[in-house]
């Protein structure tokens, strides 16, 4: 067992973000889907420590996140990869990750040399030592993914790792992910990189979990009408099912 | 502390230091006196702290909201470190106004070297600017946590300027290290209230920084730490200022004496007396040019501070200030002031009788200066200096302290 959440709330305010989620995560790549607002980002927040759950518990290889005496054990297993990412212009690529090794207990040398590999892994060899400020949007998002591998962990969450990328970036960021190790799990809008690279799916729905399965219990018995995809198709059929209940 | 490395190397504070370093050098030479006084000089540059924190508190605000916030303050509620790591920015930024002063008082002691002036005595400066730079820090850090990248900038300044007219109403602020325009030839700082006001600005500083880490926690900020926190952070304000203190913020020094010279001896502190022999030497030259007259030439002076003249001894008081020395002279200005003292009159403390003793001295001071200055010979002595100066050394002799 990598991760498992039991019976996850979460609100902001008075607003029911995540509402008596539980699922164990298997090793290779889970998917997590979601409309807008369904509680794909709330979830990978509280699933990485960011976040203390209302009700509920989060453990990551046997230790709970939010147990003070086992938290620090728990968060070393995990790395996050977030959505929306704004390092600072300043630094370099290579700063930020070792920067983010260092957050996850490495020692600065031992940080800054798995910096160097996880930036020469995500294919930024060339830009390591250019300024924030300088790369694009795609490389930005690849230095994203390198900082959530450097401290080398059990469970990766990454936030919609296409966001904002063009298709051939996005194709990159698949081929990326595909080849990472351990367990992973992964939200996104992109139906084709879901099929394409998840074996397990999570479908959240106004903050519940609404479908917890493989990827063919998700398109089983589904035509492919050619003109939308059978894991779209699913997905709506869960959510749809969901709100006819 | 790699981290701490990367900001000290790519932060804001980077160009904050050599900014820093040219206002506090323009501050130091904008007047010369303290060229052979170190003490004088780390003071005079001390005064600028009232300046320069509000400045270190918006620029370690710049780089929080700005530069930290907010993937890495995101991806810090998940590390395994302590949560201090967000003070990093600001930490790097007020390292670098240390670095700033630090390279301006080394510039200020080779000057006073290459003078032969004197060293350091009063060491407390030293705590006493750094720890306004590191409350300065701090709060520029809780700005920068809590404020958007507009606002934390100028919400840090004004918090720096609000916590200084907290104070104002009990006198020096957490922000304001303790100034003198002047030598401290003859006073010595107990250190009772220094401790005091850099124990308080640390006080301030740890609470407003705790403030801050406590606002970036996965669990969101518990209010009853948050309001112990300004709970402490206004005590250590004002505390300092406000505690009824029984003793002044500078005293008589209670270093021994010692003197250089004779006819006449000028005695002061041992470790002031480098700085006497031209004084020594210039009154000397003056008792020869005043041979022949009927002017009391005492055998000594002794430097005298804040009215004490409990020691004088028969001396007489010298108020003696380094900045009346020029190229190896006292000036005449201030020898005529001495000459007009042969001892401390006791009617220049109350109102009604200082007015004929001041125009007396106002009298006789002007002859003094056309003859050390040879425009005039010392005899015969005309007659309304001889009438003036008799007034004053007929006076009655202070013999006590005023406080």
């Amino acid at each position: 067992m990598s991760m498992r959440m039991s019976e996850i709330s979460y609100a902001y305010g008075s607003v029911m973000a995540l509402d008596d989620v539980s699922f164990e995560l298997a090793p290779g790549v889970t998917a997590l889907l979601g409309v807008n607002g369904a509680g794909k980002s709330t979830l990978l927040s509280v699933g990485a420590g960011l976040l203390a759950p209302r009700t509920g518990t989060a453990m990551v290889s046997s230790r709970s996140l939010f147990a003070r005496r086992e938290r620090k054990e728990a968060l070393r297993s995990i790395a996050f990869m977030p959505q929306q990412v704004t390092f600072p212009s300043v630094l370099t690529a290579r700063d930020v990750v070792a920067y983010s090794g260092w957050l996850k207990g490495m020692s600065g040398g031992r940080a800054d040399r798995r910096a160097r590999e996880c930036l020469v892994a995500v294919g930024l060899e060339e830009k390591m030592d250019r300024k924030c400020a300088d790369l694009s949007g795609g490389m930005i998002r690849r230095v994203a993914l390198a900082q959530a591998l450097v401290s080398e962990p059990e469970v990766l969450l990454l936030d919609e790792p296409s966001t904002g990328l063009d298709p051939e970036q996005r194709r990159g960021m698949v081929e990326l992910i595909r080849g990472l190790p351990g367990t992973v799990l992964m939200s996104s809008h992109v139906v084709e990189d879901v099929a394409d690279l998840a074996e397990t799916v999570l479908i959240l729905d106004e903050g519940r979990l609404v479908f917890n399965g493989t990827m063919d219990q998700l398109v089983s018995g589904l035509p492919d009408n050619g003109r939308r995809s059978p894991v779209e198709a699913g997905f709506l059929r869960a959510i749809g099912r969901k709100a006819g209940a | 502390m790699r981290p701490y490395i990367t900001w000290l190397r790519r932060g804001t504070g980077r160009f904050l230091a050599p900014v820093l370093l040219g206002f506090l050098l323009m501050a130091l030479f904008s007047q010369p006196d303290w060229m052979i006084e170190l003490d004088w000089a780390t003071r005079l540059t001390a005064a600028s702290v009232l300046v320069v924190s509000p400045a270190v508190a918006a620029v370690a605000a710049f780089d929080t909201s700005r530069r930290l916030r907010p993937t890495l303050t995101l991806l810090g509620r998940g590390s395994v470190r302590k949560p201090w790591h967000i003070a990093f920015p600001s930490l790097a930024v007020v390292t670098w106004a240390v670095v700033a002063y630090l390279l301006t008082w080394l510039v200020a002691a080779a000057v006073v070297s290459i003078n032969d002036g004197i060293g350091i005595h009063d060491w407390w400066v030293f705590p006493e600017v750094v720890a306004p730079l590191v409350g300065a820090g701090s709060i520029g850090l809780f700005a920068g946590m809590v404020a958007g990248p507009r606002l934390a900038p100028p919400a840090a300044v004004m918090t720096v300027l609000a916590a200084l007219v907290c104070a104002a109403p009990w006198g020096r602020g957490p922000f304001e290290a303790v100034t003198t325009y002047g030598t401290l030839t003859g006073l010595q700082r107990p250190p009772v209230r220094a401790v005091a006001v850099v124990v308080g600005v640390l006080v301030l500083a740890l609470a407003v920084a705790t403030a801050a880490v406590e606002s970036n926690r996965p669990a969101g900020a518990r209010s009853a730490v948050l309001g112990l926190c300004a709970g402490v952070a206004a005590v250590a304000t004002v505390l300092p200022s406000a505690w009824p203190w029984k003793v002044e913020i500078y005293d008589v020094t209670d270093e021994a004496y010692g003197c250089v010279g004779s006819a006449p001896a000028v005695c002061g502190p041992r470790s002031r007396l480098p700085l006497l022999p031209p004084v020594q030497a210039s009154l000397a030259e003056a008792y020869t040019q005043l041979a022949g007259t009927e002017f009391i030439r005492p055998t000594a002076f002794r430097v005298t501070r804040l009215d004490h003249y409990a020691h004088l001894d028969g001396a007489a008081p010298l108020d003696f200030d380094p900045a009346d020395v020029h190229n190896d002279r006292y000036d005449n200005d201030a020898v005529a002031r001495a000459l007009v003292r042969p001892h401390q009159c006791s009617e220049l403390f109350v109102a009604s009788s200082a007015e004929p003793l001041l125009q007396a001295q106002d009298v006789v001071i002007p002859w003094l200066l056309q003859v050390l200055a040879g425009e005039t010979a010392a005899t015969p002595v005309p007659d309304d200096v001889s009438l003036a100066f008799a007034r004053i050394q007929n006076c009655r002799p202070m013999t006590g302290d005023l406080r």
